[in-house]
């Protein structure tokens, strides 16, 4: 099965329930009154997606591009599986690794080690894997036995250290990521960006959303201008340069 | 569709493992952890079953264990059902972030307060043996009983979960729902002070029943085949509404989180 991504007038709508029509009293009452009142209330749809067809093939780096609110990670999250179309189709083969939140499910009160295991699952790592790479994870993380310390007792660099060590240690066919993630110090950074690298490197497809035009450069072959929710530009580089 | 009803089994790790750290982070950096529970549920059931023993001039034999037992699958009941309203609004940095069937946030939460229960069950076996000699012998008949409730709770919590996801109003409503049904389940009273058309609040009354299929086979009367049955049906309409739901609106959840 070949890894890909494939969207086919692809739409994704927000219902925006202000306070009042979330509340069962006015459905209930709309419902009642046989529609004479809903014009307080008729939901109201933000179109975040609006009618967008692609194709993403394997080995390609596509990085996204626009405005805040142009519709960016709507799309991230699309291809992650979270928000279903609501018109059009769109298909994803292979495994995905999100990163888009890496943080995600960690908690402060429990230990490095818990919280290892508490990413892991969430990411839909099977317990035998996880500790497998164990020792790795802990190992390039560099808590040493701060690891068996609760989480409030790191630094805000330290907890994003143990949270990008575990979320780049099992790779998968497509990587979807919001911004380039650079943790830790000088030092730590430069290995992390070496792991990410090489993290990217045994996926088949990125998708990379940055407002960093020289970090697209560098690590794109592909780039989706997207504005309103429309893809607006898509052009591909030559294969050469984005061998990553 | 069909995920979300075999995430039961597929995603046994994912929801086990997270309603087990529920459960550790809420007694973290406290010294017995969560048997304060067992603690604060067993000092409240000694004092309220002696004092209620006397109010309605009951022998605390036959009174106590009745609402022990009572009490401690009311906590349950309740508790879960509280839970459910609010269980993707709790878990939705997760619900955003992962594509995991929503079934799995419903099985984290009723996992994590069964749980907390089987804490509370330690009470339950201390009033058996305290009161053991004056009582006839529990029945195993407990533990399908308790699969029973268990399972009811669990398509309740789907329905009640993508409601209140979508009309936070009726968590308020389920709350006080759920104050009204503790008076009129005889839970702190014996359904033996009824009688006539008032035997009706209890028959008709799926708290009673579901209380009634764990404690009767507890305290050792074999009246809980009908309980068992009223449940299977409740359990067969609640799996119906809850599909029905669930393939109408899980796609949409996300997005009213």
């Amino acid at each position: 099965m070949t890894t890909a991504i494939e969207a086919q007038h692809l739409k994704v709508f927000y219902p925006l329930y202000g306070s009042s029509s979330r509340s069962l009293k006015k459905t209930l009452v709309r419902a009642a009154t046989g529609g004479l009142i809903a014009s307080d209330a008729r939901d109201v749809n933000i179109c975040a997606i609006d009618d967008v067809s692609f194709s993403i093939a394997e080995g390609e780096r596509v990085g996204l591009v626009g405005h805040n609110g142009a519709g960016k990670t709507t799309l991230l999250r699309a291809m992650a599986g979270i928000y279903k179309p609501a018109r059009g189709t769109l298909n994803v083969r292979g495994r995905i690794a999100s990163l888009l939140d890496i943080s995600l499910g960690m908690d402060d009160e429990f230990t490095g080690y818990e919280n290892i295991y508490m990413r892991a699952v969430l990411m839909g790592i099977a317990k035998s894997e996880l500790n497998k790479r164990m020792d790795e994870i802990i190992e390039f993380s560099e808590l040493g036995d701060y690891i068996k310390m609760p989480m409030r007792t790191y630094s805000a660099g330290m907890s994003m250290r143990l949270a990008f060590s575990v979320c780049t240690a099992f790779p998968a066919d497509i990587v979807l990521m919001d911004e380039w993630l650079s943790v830790g110090d000088a030092e730590f950074s430069k290995k992390a960006e070496a792991r990410l690298m090489e993290f990217i490197s045994k996926s088949s497809i990125l998708v990379l959303a940055s407002h960093k035009p020289e970090q697209i450069e560098k690590i794109c072959n592909r780039v989706m201008t997207m504005n309103h929710g429309k893809i607006i530009g898509d052009s591909k580089k030559n294969a050469e340069k984005g061998a990553v | 569709m069909i995920e979300e009803i075999t995430a039961v089994f597929k995603h046994f790790q994912m929801w086990s493992l997270l309603g087990w750290y529920d459960v550790k982070h809420r007694y973290r950096r406290s010294l017995i952890g969560p048997f304060w529970i067992t603690i604060s549920t067993g000092v409240m059931v000694a004092m309220i079953g002696m004092m209620f023993s006397k109010i309605f001039k009951t022998d605390v034999a036959e009174f106590l264990p009745h609402f022990a037992v009572g009490q401690i699958i009311w906590l349950l009941i309740s508790t879960q059902i509280n839970d459910a309203c609010v269980t993707f609004v709790q878990y939705q940095s997760v619900i955003k972030q992962v594509p995991v069937p929503l079934t799995v946030h419903v099985l984290r939460r009723l996992w994590c307060n069964f749980i907390l229960f089987l804490h509370n069950f330690i009470i339950v076996i201390i009033v058996l043996v305290l009161f053991g000699r004056e009582r006839p012998l529990p029945s195993w008949h407990f533990i399908p009983g308790l699969a029973l409730v268990l399972m009811l709770l669990f398509f309740l919590s789907v329905i009640l979960a993508i409601v209140c996801a979508r009309f936070r109003d009726v968590t308020q409503i389920v709350g006080v729902f759920l104050q009204l049904a503790y008076f009129f389940t005889p839970i702190f009273w014996m359904k033996k002070v009824l009688s006539g058309k008032y035997l009706l609040v209890t028959e008709l009354n799926p708290c009673y029943h579901m209380i009634e299929v764990v404690r009767a086979p507890l305290l050792g009367s074999a009246q809980e085949g009908l309980h068992g049955i009223f449940i299977a049906a409740c359990i067969v309409v609640s799996a119906v509404m809850a599909f029905g739901l669930m393939k109408k609106l899980r796609d949409r959840v996300a997005y009213w989180l």
